[in-house]
């Protein structure tokens, strides 16, 4: 610090800008330092060994979540520590290292560099992975997917999702209906005697949810059937519950299952009920939902996976699989549709990395079915598609485009440079 | 932030993360076609929930004019309507008395020890349950019965007592129980008993509902010919509890079994329900083609298959067959499908020579995912 900044103590204005100014450094010597870009790195490395580890326990979708859209998690390393404890470890989660990862790519590739032609390929090149990264983040936060089950013949406007719920309001309304859905994810307080009440100010009554149970199946009440959850009873006298099943790591092959009780506004009659939310596609896209009359409408309440309609119709035209010679295990699997979109039809061939891309919904080939197992043979099939609506689809091809318009600048720049010197060197006894 | 600004701020943030979330809105209508949501409205409870009917494939008829059951109304008694939803096959009571009821249980599944639990220890608390040896002999419905006597704190009444007179057919119980203010219940003992004897299966009555028959009616597609010997149902023209989408090559075969059919040279195929524990019934069928009870890997293993909408459980086992009816067949493939709901056991079991049955496994399967409860 010089004399005469040493000579003014008495503007804090100054000292102020001085010290921010020298914080605001230090920030950005941590934020674009290379050090940090290491050690992010390994924090990911070891978070994806952890996460790998624990995904034979948790199940693909939970150690997704837990270990790498979260900002912290706690990797249970399953070390016996004695005492029944195992070794937990905390650590950052996916999320946040990625962010981290986004900001010292940001600051230390981008905002730090000199933007000279002579850093153009290493800007682009960090550019392009700055978008790989929001690509990343547009995916997690603004896409969706789910998919489509279909037996040969049969068609379908909507997709389901593989594990997420909805508890769906319907009123009859001629041949159709009019829905209201609530996500589950907004009932998850009803566990229990704890109610969520859902509602809408123009409905003639609110509905009380209670038990949420993310795995159960529904039972009738016998002579022989003993259980603490409630027993509701309807009109013909015969008792339901619902009674709670392990939770599966394979999200999917749980059924969710709640008791719900409507209460009128006016006269403050109850209806209750069990809702089960199995789902039979393809077996029966049709549901039967809990039915009860208020003010001579008809209403239903329906658990079911989370429902999306598609922008077109889709029917399954054939469906085909080839086993190893030799073996039931199937070596490809793919699948003829026809897209109907208003008055026009397209035939199309879906097979592995052939997706259909229509409307901003991508069918993968993703499944076919019934397993009942590994030695299953024979028609009929049906086929499953994975659909994925994601605004960012297309961006990491982009991204890699850039990455490598980046690199193929920034070493071609090197090359150039090297030959140069070289050139130059070579010249040199010459000119003395 | 000023200092004051966060004193503000945090306990708002903190309010608002400690607030449950107890009341959301729906959100918006949206209007759907029929082709977006195929729906079906007002189907009933166990309709809905894709559960079988508890009482089985021989549950008790519950439809006008079929047999149902009835007894000899003691004299102060009066009947009242059977709730069979409920497992009350008929029901009385002392008249005027709604403190007392009376009734009969038919073919409950569970075996008599459970069952002796069940009312010892579950309703009266009562820890050493007796040998059903111990128990007094007493007529029920035509059957060697036991009588249970009871009293003590009931449903949690105390001063209650109950006689409960009960047989076993297998795995199935049948009982007519009698609970009430002990006073009461030990006044009408004799009363009780004597109603227990005189239950019987009442025969089938007209259906009140049905039009008169009119003069030169014909006669329903499936009634048997006049004038000629009389044939055996068949497994087609019988009142079936299921139906499903039976595959090509399959013949129907004349019985009492739902869904029985034929194929290939020894194969035979059928739909049944049954009481009892899901894997020691597995391990039955097992030992019929001479395999020893699973390992705890191998039932767990067990692939799942739909059925009745539900998942079932898939036996695949291969062997000599040696049925518990005497039935033979060498080299032999056994599948059964089962779905355990409330207690019951619904299966589709197909068996037959290895090479047949393999032919059959796809068509099988896709029978079972089709299975439904008949209307």
């Amino acid at each position: 610090m010089s004399a005469e900044a040493s000579s003014t103590p008495k503007n804090p204005t100054a000292l102020d800008s001085a010290g921010h100014a020298g914080v605001l450094r230090r920030v950005i010597d941590v934020c674009s330092s290379m050090r940090l870009t290491v050690v992010l790195l390994l924090m990911f490395g070891v978070l994806t060994f952890a996460g790998t580890l624990a995904q034979g326990k948790l199940g693909l979708f939970v150690t997704q979540r837990d270990y790498f859209e979260s900002f912290f998690v706690i990797w249970d390393t399953e070390v016996p520590l004695g005492g029944g404890l195992t070794l937990k470890i905390p650590w950052v989660g996916g999320y946040a290292i990625l962010l981290a990862l986004f900001v010292n790519l940001v600051v230390g590739g981008v905002v730090r560099h000199r933007w000279t032609w002579r850093n153009g390929g290493i800007l682009l090149a960090h550019l392009g992975i700055a978008l790989l990264l929001v690509a990343g983040f547009v995916k997690l936060n603004y896409s969706y997917a789910g998919h489509v089950a279909l037996f040969e013949g049969k068609a379908t406007s909507t997709m389901a999702s593989f594990h997420d719920y909805e508890l769906a309001l319907l009123r009859q309304d001629g041949d159709g209906l009019v829905e209201r859905v609530v996500p589950a994810t907004r009932l998850s307080a009803a566990r229990g005697a704890n109610t969520v009440t859902v509602t809408a100010p123009d409905l003639p009554f609110s509905i009380e949810v209670s038990n949420w149970l993310d795995n159960c199946r529904p039972r009738q009440k016998g002579p022989m059937v003993q259980t603490s959850m409630p027993v509701v009873t309807d009109a013909d006298g015969s008792g339901f519950f619902l009674q709670e099943a392990k939770v599966e790591p394979e999200r999917e092959r749980n059924t969710a299952g709640c008791y719900v009780k409507v209460i009128e506004r006016i006269g403050r009659q109850e209806h209750q009920a069990v809702l089960h939310g199995l789902d039979t596609r393809p077996f029966s896209e049709d549901r039967q939902p809990f039915t009860f009359q208020v003010d001579g409408a008809t209403w239903g309440l329906d658990l079911r996976r989370v429902l999306w309609d598609l922008p077109f119709r889709l029917r399954l035209d054939k469906f085909q699989k080839a086993d190893h010679p030799g073996t039931m295990t199937p070596r490809d699997f793919s699948s003829w549709v026809t897209v109907f979109d208003g008055d026009a039809e397209r035939k199309v061939h879906i097979y592995m990395n052939h997706p259909l891309r229509s409307k901003e919904h991508v069918f993968f080939q993703t499944n076919w079915g019934p397993q009942p197992g590994s030695d299953m043979t024979g028609p009929p099939w049906y086929s499953v598609f994975e659909v994925s609506v994601n605004p960012s689809d297309d961006w990491p091809k982009y991204a890699s485009y850039v990455v490598f318009a980046g690199l193929l600048v920034h070493f071609l720049q090197k090359l150039i440079r090297h030959l140069r010197s070289s050139t130059r060197r070579n010249a040199l006894p010459e000119l003395t | 932030m000023t200092i004051p600004g966060l004193r503000i701020l945090l306990p708002i943030l903190f309010l608002a993360g400690c607030g449950a979330d107890n009341a959301v809105d729906f959100g918006p209508p949206r209007s759907a076609t029929r082709d977006q949501r195929p729906t079906t409205w007002n189907r009933p409870t166990r309709e809905r929930l894709g559960l079988p009917d508890m009482r089985g494939a021989s549950a008790e008829p519950k439809q006008a004019g079929q047999p149902r059951w009835t007894g000899d109304t003691p004299v102060g008694w009066e009947e009242l309507p059977a709730q069979p939803q409920r497992f009350r096959d008929a029901v009385w009571r002392v008249a005027g008395n709604e403190e007392t009821e009376c009734y009969l249980s038919a073919g409950v599944g569970g075996g008599v020890s459970m069952n002796m639990g069940r009312w010892y220890t579950q309703q009266f608390g009562v820890q050493d349950v007796p040998a059903v040896e111990a128990l007094p002999v007493v007529e029920l419905a035509g059957h060697p019965g036991r009588l249970v006597e009871l009293s003590g704190t009931y449903m949690q009444k105390p001063g209650q007592a109950v006689l409960l007179a009960f047989f076993a057919e297998g795995d199935q119980v049948t009982s007519l129980k009698f609970t009430g203010p002990e006073a009461v219940v030990q006044g009408n003992r004799d009363k009780f008993l004597q109603l227990a004897r005189s239950l019987r299966r009442a025969s089938a009555g007209p259906n009140p509902e049905a039009p008169p028959i009119q003069p030169g009616q014909p006669m329903p597609p499936n009634h048997p010919g006049m004038n000629t010997e009389h044939a055996a149902p068949t497994s087609a023209s019988a009142p079936a509890p299921f139906a499903a989408d039976v595959p090509a090559g399959w013949t129907a075969k004349p019985g009492s079994r739902p869904l029985h059919h034929t194929f290939g040279t020894d194969g035979e195929v059928y739909v049944s329900q049954l009481g009892g524990g899901l894997r020691p019934t597995l391990d039955i069928w097992r030992g019929e083609v001479g395999l020893a009870a699973m390992s705890d890997a191998e039932w767990n293993a067990l692939p799942k298959v739909p059925m009745l909408g539900g998942e079932a459980t898939l036996l695949d086992v291969s062997g000599d067959f040696h049925s518990m009816s005497g039935k033979q067949i060498a080299g032999a493939r056994l599948l059964v499908v089962t779905l355990l709901e409330g207690g019951t056991i619904t299966f589709a079991k197909l068996v037959g020579p290895a090479a047949e049955v393999e032919a059959q496994r796809a068509p099988f399967l896709k029978f079972c995912a089709s299975l439904r409860r008949a209307p």
